[in-house]
């Protein structure tokens, strides 16, 4: 005898709940005990994995506020742009790049000239490299007997080197008056 | 502790709150326990789907490995905007299909004569010792068996409506969430798969008064 849709239906409908039931406590008895060794296999080996692939990202907590790595990376780069603009908008002249040029090509004068460099880019703020300074700074080098160890002759072949410089520099810019007389007291 | 906290401390892209008693300071160690905690919590749902789905117990079973180490490998992309299980049923439904596809391979190669390819995938699984105890034990009654097997063979929309409603006993709403639709659709899902099966069950009478007379 064919069933009416509608009773059908119903009967159906009772037919998976109770399968449904039947199914979840056969599960449940089944997760005591056969799929117990299962279930812990499975998280340990999706645990391993992770550690695996490094999924862990630091995550730096402060008592003011809180960053993430990448918002770390994003202000450190920005202060780094930001201290780039500045130190460029002392150093970046061609009066600058010229006066380092000079210093690392003489080369008596490059080791200690690139201690003087390495001091400015210390002390920042682009105090050295102008002309006054500079020459201020490299008879403090010959002050301070830094110079010892290459002896008298090759002090004055820095001096004339030196010299060289100063003329180099008197050519490009113009020289203050205490430099001149500076300079004729090194000819002297 | 609630999943929002377990979560809290696994899911990096959620954002959490700075108070430090509520939400203390995870390190890897506590993180790992959280997900460990949140893993197991959902392996149940999770497996009993994989095993209503896929009729090879020890396929069903690698399905579930496959899915927590899915889960484990994504759970910092996790955002919050709906709830974890709704999240994993994606990553179920899509990795399911995966084994589905793969099962239905090998039971073409099985019928074909060969059944070489079969036992060595079994054999290849770790699952294998799981699987077998399993058959001998879940799923052993007949007239689980004959309504499993039917409901397998419905069009997914209607096949997982049916899982989630009757096995895995949620409410309508519940389910239509899970699932990504509305409860109207749900409904619709629901009859046509009733109706699909009161139809497949006619054209073999007795199979079905004899599955009416046990689950009386």
């Amino acid at each position: 005898m064919k069933r009416d849709e509608e009773s059908m239906d119903r009967e159906l409908d009772a037919a998976l709940k109770r399968s449904g039931e039947d199914f979840r406590s056969e599960f449940d008895d089944a997760l005591g005990s056969r799929l117990e060794r299962h279930r812990n296999r499975v998280i340990g080996e999706a645990l391993s994995r992770l550690s695996d692939k490094k999924q862990w990202i630091p995550h730096f907590e402060f008592p003011v506020f809180s960053m993430t790595p990448l918002r770390w990376a994003a202000v450190g780069a920005m202060v780094v742009v930001g201290l780039i603009l500045v130190r460029g908008a002392d150093h970046g002249t061609d009066r600058d790049r010229r006066a380092l040029e000079l210093v690392f090509s003489l080369p008596y004068l490059s080791d200690y000239s690139r201690e003087l460099a390495l001091r400015m880019g210390e002390e920042g703020g682009g105090a050295l490299l102008t002309y006054a300074q500079f020459s201020e700074d490299l008879e403090a080098v010959f002050a301070e007997g830094m110079l010892t160890e290459v002896g008298w002759e090759e002090e004055s072949s820095l001096r004339i080197d030196y010299q060289a410089i100063v003329f180099d520099f008197s050519d490009t810019y113009e020289m203050e008056e205490e430099d001149h007389e500076y300079d004729d007291n090194i000819e002297a | 502790m609630t999943e929002d906290q377990l979560l809290s401390f696994v899911a990096h892209s959620l954002v959490r709150p700075a108070d430090p008693e509520t939400y203390p300071q995870p390190n890897e160690r506590s993180r790992k326990a959280a997900l460990e905690e949140l893993l197991r919590r959902h392996y149940d749902w999770v497996t009993r789907v994989c095993l209503l789905e896929i009729s090879d117990a020890a396929l069903a079973l690698d399905c579930v490995q496959e899915v927590m180490v899915q889960v484990a490998k994504s759970i910092d992309r996790f955002d919050g905007r709906s709830e974890l299980k709704t999240w994993m049923y994606v990553i179920v439904k899509r990795t399911v299909g995966k084994f589905r596809r793969r099962e239905n391979l090998l039971r073409k190669r099985f019928q074909t004569g060969s059944n070489e390819d079969l036992e060595k995938e079994r054999q290849g699984k770790l699952t294998v010792k799981d699987a077998q105890d399993l058959e001998q034990g879940l799923l052993s009654s007949e007239k689980n068996r004959v309504l499993i097997e039917l409901v397998r063979q419905l069009p997914r929309a209607q096949r997982h409506a049916v899982l989630l409603h009757y096995f895995e006993d949620l409410k309508v709403e519940d389910a239509a969430r899970q699932m990504g639709c509305s409860a109207s659709s749900f409904k619709t899902h629901l009859f046509r798969a009733r109706k699909k099966l009161a139809k497949w069950i006619e054209q073999c009478p007795d199979e079905y008064e004899a599955l009416i007379k046990e689950t009386k």
